[in-house]
Parts: C-alpha cells; structure tokens; sequence
C-alpha cells in the first residue's frame, strides 16, 4: 500500500462484495449469452443446407463429375442441366446462407431457373464459383454429407 | 440396401409435402367450385388444383417451369433422380377435408403421398415425359367419376407457368 493511503476497513468489506457480486454476474452473464453445447453451430447448419441442396445431384445426376467439373460443361449438357434444375428445386426449400459454396450452389440454381423459365441469357462462371466449387468438391471428398 | 432402407425410412418420416397441400386443397375446391362449370386453380407458386366438373375429376397440377426442372431431372438421372427430387420439394399440408360425404386427411395422404410418387414409376415417367412434349403441367389425378383414383398424366386446361 503506498504511504499517505488510508483504507477505511468497512469501505474494504464493500468493495470487496461489490466485487465478488460483479464477477459472478459477469459469469452468469456470459454464459447465458454463449451458444448451448448441443446446439448446432452455425458451420454445421451450412453444411447440412449445402447437403440437403445436393443430395438429388450426388446421388443422380452429376454422372461421376465433381462439380469443379461438371460447371464447366456446357449448359446444354444433360449432367449440367439436370444438376442445375435439382439445384434450382431443392434451394427454394433451403433457404439460408451456404458460407464458402454459396458461389457454385447459387450459379447451379440460377442457371436451373434460366432453364426452367426458358430465358436465353445464361449466367457465367466466374472465379468465384470455380473456387467455390473446388470448395465444395473437397468438402465432399473429406466426408461433408456422409 | 441398408442405406435405401435408411433412405426410405427418413423419406416416410418427413411429414408433411407439397403435394398433399395441393391434393388436400383440391378436394376442397371440388365442393366450393365444382358446380359452376369453370376450370379452378389455387395455391402456390409450383402447383395447383385442376378441376374438371363435368368429368367429377380432381388432379393436383405442377406448374410448367417446376415440370420443367423435374423433367431435366430425369433426362440427366432417371425416374428415380426425379421421383427423389419432387419428394424432397415439399412442402407442409395444412389442413383435413370433407366434401359431400367423401373424406380425407392430411395424415391419410401424408401416408399416401410416397406411394402416389414412388409407387408406379412407369406411369409418373409416362406422364412426366407426355407433360414436358406437349409443354403441359404434370398432373396427378385424385378423383375421377366422383371416386378415387390414383394417375399420373397431363394437363394444359388450366395449367399455369409458375415459378419458384
């Protein structure tokens, strides 16, 4: 205690509880606001979106190509078309952010609905969506929907 | 087979479909429009009632753009692929019916809806194909001479474009 400091012992006792009061509020505090344990991550919510979204595609109609792949095919392909309408069908059911595979996800549904509405313009791929693709090949390849 | 099994089973225990709202609706319609001789459609964006009262007919219709996913579907993964697809796009029923004397739930047609997908896939492929030629909406008729039925097949009286 540096010199010409007094402490008056009952002014001690009060902000000592005050104190312990404010760290076990603290506590309390932030662990209301945490996530529960068994609640889904918002990481596992994506994955189950994405996979959901998919499931059609994987199992019917990507013909044995990734999707890195397959995006590269042209739009009139069956393979391509017949992902892309899947896509299209099953991501109005799915609603919600797609994190890192939006881009290829996004594009397969678009160039679904352009199909399926008959419009001439089809959308491009761009970098973003052959990344995401890759993304999303690897993903699947380390067991995302198994 | 263990997986299909798996697959099966977590299919029959997704409640609720887009079809059986339409199926249920459209024997609604049957007792509020069946009697003034128009063609009536209702619901959603996807799908419809189509009901034709001289023949005392019902078909839920899917709408043209969707008809066309589902038939791109197809030609890319089979009967199957399309059949899994139009499954895995429903949506949930909302209400039971009776009309003049004929009821039905939406428990007994959630408990129908797979089969009326799964269970003739010749005939959903006959009609899926029929459909997307003759750029018609692909229908599954429910009532026919005032009685049930179950058959897939073809409309253009009353069949919309839609969209998703």
């Amino acid at each position: 205690m540096p010199d010409g400091i007094a402490v008056n012992p009952r002014s001690a006792r009060v902000a000592t509880g005050a104190l312990a009061v404010g760290l076990v509020l603290g506590v309390v505090a932030c662990g209301g606001d945490g996530p529960h344990d068994d609640a889904p991550s918002v990481d596992h919510r994506i994955d189950t979106r994405v996979c959901a979204i998919t499931e059609v595609a994987r199992k019917h109609t990507v013909g044995g190509r990734s999707f890195a792949e397959l995006i590269e095919l042209p739009p009139t392909e069956p393979d391509l078309s017949g992902t892309a309408a899947a896509v299209f069908l099953l991501r109005d059911r799915h609603h919600g952010t797609l994190g890192p595979y939006a881009p290829v996800i996004d594009h397969l549904a678009a160039l679904g609905k352009v199909d399926a509405e008959e419009h001439r313009s089809v959308p491009g791929v761009s970098a973003g969506v052959r990344t995401s693709a890759r993304r999303l090949d690897r993903a699947l390849a380390d067991g995302l929907c198994d | 087979m263990d997986n299909d099994h798996r697959t099966d089973r977590a299919l029959r225990a997704r409640a609720p479909r887009l079809l059986a709202v339409g199926a249920i609706s459209l024997i609604a319609l049957l007792g509020v429009t069946g009697c003034d001789g128009s063609v009536t459609w209702r619901l959603g964006k996807t799908h419809g009632a189509i009901i034709e009262p001289t023949a005392r007919r019902a078909s839920l219709g899917i709408y043209r753009t969707p008809r066309h996913a589902l038939y791109q579907v197809y030609r890319a993964g089979g009967t199957k692929a399309a059949q899994d697809v139009l499954w895995a796009f429903g949506a949930p029923p909302v209400a039971s019916i009776s009309v003049k004397g004929v009821s039905i739930s939406s428990v007994a047609l959630n408990r129908k809806m797979h089969g009326y997908i799964y269970g003739d896939a010749a005939d959903f492929r006959g009609a899926l194909i029929d459909a997307e030629t003759a750029h018609d909406c692909l229908a599954l008729t429910l009532v026919s001479q005032g009685l049930y039925i179950k058959n897939w097949t073809h409309k253009s009286v009353g069949c919309r474009t839609g969209s998703l």
